[in-house]
């Protein structure tokens, strides 16, 4: 099982060159069943990272482009009148794929936006009175420009807080960069790594990586530090602590070991929880400063 | 960590402060007060946000510069206003830096020094209030540090409650703690501004008279000495100038060696009554004790030839004694050194300075009358022209003349320095006794009180081979002598004229007087059971209760006492059952921390054990593999679950391996 953990990023990385620990971080958002929000500078290759996600984990996905002028039909699907069979038929829109992939995704108006709530969270869409379930596995993976660009909408809190994790590519090394240079014409043959049930596989070891308490009592110290040190504007929630938990037992599997430690804790901790921290003000401060400030205000050496 | 100083503490700070600048006001030099009041503005002009503390620097600049200033100004002042004005500057400059918890702890242990400071100075239960208010206020700063959420109500509450908690050890620790001998002498220069001096020229009483200052207490142990009986002696003059009546040498000598503990001793070789008395003095800066006649010498006291008591060092806080009187002593005859100094004149040679008073006893003697006889005419003079005044006229040169013959107004000392000129005159030998008069009876308590418009001076007589005491002034006013100086002034504005807040002066009210007899027993007491529990008192105390236990040795209990308070207080200052057991591999991986940590390389707060042993690699990559294996086996040992206890004792073993070969490096 971990050798196809290490084909899959090995794969992503020959084609996202040096950006070793963000492919690995999305790698763990998959794994941990949550929705991936990547947010950078347009042509920063948020896009690629997305859909060779998709492909390399052998999903079938449908890609979005939102905009302003976009509806929530043109997401979720529309009924039209079927002349024939004299009613109503509900038209399947893009979000009825594994993966959805939805670009720049805070161009779209706040109503269209909040259109996926309910599908990222509950998995399932209401149109029109009827409730029609999602494929399995359902994963978002949204990009997002900054969102001091023009023509943004921010995201609000509550959607933000249904991604699991947000990453920031940044720009590449000079080597990566050079060595992209020179394999300009690659023909980028991506092809499925591992198919759907190997997916499922992972994801249920992945539930089963264990915890102790020592280690349990560290993450509720850094949530109790954001909440009562007055350092963080939105503290963390409940179902943060939950999120923060489940990508670290990913991030143990990823790591081919069957128990959490401080050190996957310490890896997850910033991608999951500094676009929670920071709210829909982050822009106005710099990458992961509520984040790591917390986790250098907690030791793990909890005598 | 630092902690920031908020609003009430700020407040409290600042209050406490003034308070303490008020309190201690008397004994400070106007200089230091101005400096107090100067860090106390420039305090709360940064509250209000006006200017900006001062840098440390300067601020150190500023105390070395202010503390030479003191040392040079106070020097001279003895090295106990020294210590007391050193302390103050540096707890007023102490408070212009105050911006952390640390500074405000150094801030309020120095106002307990400070406040234990007060007590030497005062000793009175008013004081004693004032000080409590002081300590309040410093625990009210302290807690105010401790607790920041508390609403006003709960503050008060709990700081009320801590300290009524404490109080029973505090009592205790009264009790139990050992007195120590004094470190510092205490200062001299305090002016005795109430109380006898060693000197008297007509008019120097006067303003004694109207001071309703407490001058002592006494209380009889069954036998109660008549009212015209209680003359308080102090002191004996016998030198007159002409003007100001003073010890002679003679006895300046025998009272310096009294000072130094050389002074005469009586003891009970009479038979007769014995009337025993405590006195409980509020201090004079003087040496004098006043007694009864005929007082036998006490423990720690000293007589004169003239029955006077001295103490070895000056009375400066209030003191007991226990004095025990016999009704006759016997008496010896006087040699002709004595004579001469008893009956010196400084116009023996030439009579021109009183001639009046030549003149009328050259009449009288040319009459026949008996020398006895003139002086009981002189005393019939009194009693008929002469009247008693606490304003007499000013006299002139002639003082003797003007007095008799012109102004015939005056109060005791007038009347005595006359008489005694006259009995001179005649041959007599004879002296002027200063001290006081009477008392005021405080019936529920049963003892008097005596203040400073008691004071009193009258004439001691040598006939009959004994010394007869006289007292003019009772023949002016016999009043006087019955039932103290307030009946005897008709003009009752007169007295305690300069006092008009005294409670004394409202006595004809009642409840006010009820007030002030009550206030007197409660200052009486605290003075007898409090300021002067000293360690006679506290062995004696503690031998009695331990006489209930017998087989316990007083210092082995005092010390168990000590021992057995100090361990309670260090078990709760520590709390060592509340420490958490540290397992072995945290012990282990400690003692990696510490060891690199001296090696240069601490580990930062929040850094994982894989990141240490990651860092520490990079600096000794010959043991990269031992630091990597270290951090696995932790990281399995404290978080892995599943593991079983062999498996677990067998890595610790590992990790116990590991440690020693790393602690090598």
């Amino acid at each position: 099982m971990h050798n196809k953990i290490e084909n899959i990023l090995a794969q992503l990385n020959s084609v996202l060159l040096g950006k070793e620990q963000q492919t690995q971080l999305a790698l763990v958002c998959l794994l941990a069943d949550g929705h991936l929000l990547i947010e950078d500078l347009p042509g920063m290759g948020k896009t690629t990272l997305a859909s060779m996600l998709a492909k390399t984990l052998g999903l079938d996905y449908q890609r979005v482009q939102f905009t302003s002028d976009m509806l929530p039909a043109d997401i979720l699907g529309v009924s039209i009148f079927d002349s024939a069979k004299q009613q109503f038929r509900f038209h399947q829109g893009p979000i009825f794929s594994q993966v959805l992939l939805a670009d720049e995704i805070n161009r779209a108006s706040p109503k269209t936006q909040s259109a996926l709530l309910e599908a990222m969270e509950e998995k399932q869409i209401s149109v029109d009175g009827n409730t029609y379930p999602l494929p399995s596995p359902f994963f978002v993976i949204a990009t997002q420009n900054p969102t001091d660009q023009a023509g943004t909408f921010p995201l609000p809190e509550s959607q933000l807080d249904r991604f699991m994790m947000r990453i920031e590519l940044g720009f590449p090394a000079r080597d990566a960069e050079m060595a992209m240079l020179k394999s300009a014409n690659s023909a980028l043959n991506i092809n499925a790594v591992i198919d759907l049930s190997a997916l499922q596989e992972m994801q249920q070891a992945v539930k089963k990586v264990a915890t102790n308490d020592a280690l349990l009592h560290y993450i509720l110290s850094l949530v109790d530090e954001s909440r009562y040190s007055g350092m963080a504007m939105s503290p963390l929630s409940p179902r943060c602590s939950k999120t923060i938990l489940q990508a670290s037992k990913a991030m143990a599997f990823i790591n081919q070991r069957s128990y959490v430690i401080p050190e996957d804790v310490q890896a997850v901790f910033s991608a999951v929880t500094e676009h929670r921290l920071q709210g829909i003000n982050y822009e106005k401060q710099g990458n992961g400063v509520l984040s790591n400030a917390l986790l250098k205000r907690v030791d793990p050496l909890n005598l | 960590m630092k902690a920031y100083l908020n609003r009430l503490n700020l407040t409290l700070i600042i209050v406490t402060y003034s308070v303490i600048v008020i309190v201690l006001l008397p004994q400070l030099s106007s200089y230091i007060v101005f400096i107090g009041i100067t860090c106390a503005a420039w305090r709360i002009g940064h509250f209000i946000g006006r200017v900006a503390l001062l840098s440390p620097l300067l601020l150190g600049l500023f105390a070395v510069a202010m503390s030479a200033l003191t040392v040079s100004i106070i020097y001279s002042q003895g090295l106990f206003t020294l210590l007391l004005h050193l302390v103050f500057l540096g707890f007023s400059l102490k408070f212009l830096e105050l911006r952390t918890r640390r500074d405000v702890y150094f801030f309020i242990n120095t106002g307990f020094i400070l406040t234990a400071l007060f007590f030497i100075f005062n000793t009175s239960i008013g004081s004693a209030l004032i000080a409590s208010l002081l300590l309040l206020l410093l625990l009210a700063t302290l807690l105010s540090l401790h607790v920041q959420q508390l609403y006003k109500k709960a503050f008060i509450k709990l700081l009320f409650k801590s300290c009524l908690i404490s109080l029973p050890l505090a009592s205790l620790l009264f009790v139990v703690i050992p007195r120590l001998p004094s470190l510092w002498k205490m200062p001299l220069q305090k002016q005795a501004t109430t109380g006898l001096s060693d000197s008297v020229s007509p008019g120097g009483i006067a303003k004694l008279s109207r001071s309703s200052a407490l001058a002592f207490r006494a209380t009889f142990k069954d036998k109660v000495v008549p009212e015209n009986e209680r003359y308080w002696r102090a002191m004996t003059l016998d030198n007159f100038d002409g003007t100001t009546w003073s010890q002679s040498d003679q006895k300046k000598q025998q009272e310096s060696l009294a000072k130094r503990g050389a002074g005469l001793s009586f003891y009970p070789t009479q038979k007769g009554n014995k009337v025993e008395y405590e006195l409980i003095i509020e201090p004079h800066y003087n040496y004098w004790v006043p007694v009864l006649d005929y007082a036998l010498t006490p423990s720690g006291l000293v007589s004169l030839s003239d029955y006077s008591l001295r103490s070895e060092q000056p009375i400066v806080t209030r003191k007991a004694f226990s004095i025990e009187q016999m009704d006759s002593v016997n008496t010896k005859k006087l040699t002709p050194v004595q004579i001469r100094q008893l009956t010196q004149l400084p116009t023996l040679n030439s009579a021109v300075e009183n001639p009046q008073t030549e003149q009328w006893i050259t009449d009288n003697l040319r009459k026949g009358h008996s020398k006895e006889q003139i002086l009981r005419l002189l005393l019939a003079r009194f009693s008929m022209h002469f009247t008693y005044t606490l304003k007499p006229p000013l006299l002139g040169k002639s003082q003797v003349d003007d007095f008799l013959f012109t102004t015939q107004a005056g109060f005791c000392v007038h009347y005595a320095s006359s008489y005694l000129y006259v009995a001179r005159r005649l041959g007599f030998p004879a002296r002027m006794v200063t001290g006081y008069l009477g008392g005021e009876w405080q019936a529920s308590e049963g003892f008097f009180t005596v203040r400073q418009y008691d004071a009193h001076a009258w004439v001691e007589i040598w006939s009959d081979g004994g010394w007869q005491r006289v007292d003019p002034t009772s023949f002016v006013a016999p009043e006087r002598v019955e039932s103290g100086l307030e009946a005897s002034l008709t003009n009752s504005n007169e007295f305690l004229a300069d006092e008009l807040f005294s409670l004394q002066k409202w006595q004809s009210v009642e409840l006010l007087n009820a007030l002030r007899v009550r206030l007197a027993q409660m200052d009486y007491l605290w003075a007898r059971y409090v300021v002067n529990f000293d360690n006679g008192k506290q062995l004696r105390l503690l031998q009695y209760w331990l006489a209930k236990f017998p087989w316990l040795n007083i210092t082995y209990t005092v010390f168990l006492l000590m021992a057995a308070i100090f361990s309670a207080l260090l078990l709760m200052i520590f709390k060592p059952w509340q420490r958490k057991k540290i397992a072995l591999e945290d012990k282990l991986y400690l003692s990696l921390q510490s060891h690199f940590t001296q090696q240069g390389y601490p580990r930062q707060m929040g850094q994982s054990i894989s990141d240490y042993c990651a860092l520490l690699s990079v600096q000794k990559p010959s043991s990269a593999a031992l630091l990597g294996n270290f951090a696995q086996r932790y990281n399995a040992i404290k978080y892995q679950p599943s593991l079983s206890e062999t498996e677990r004792k067998k890595m610790l073993r590992q990790l116990q391996l590991l440690i020693k070969q790393l602690i090598k490096i």
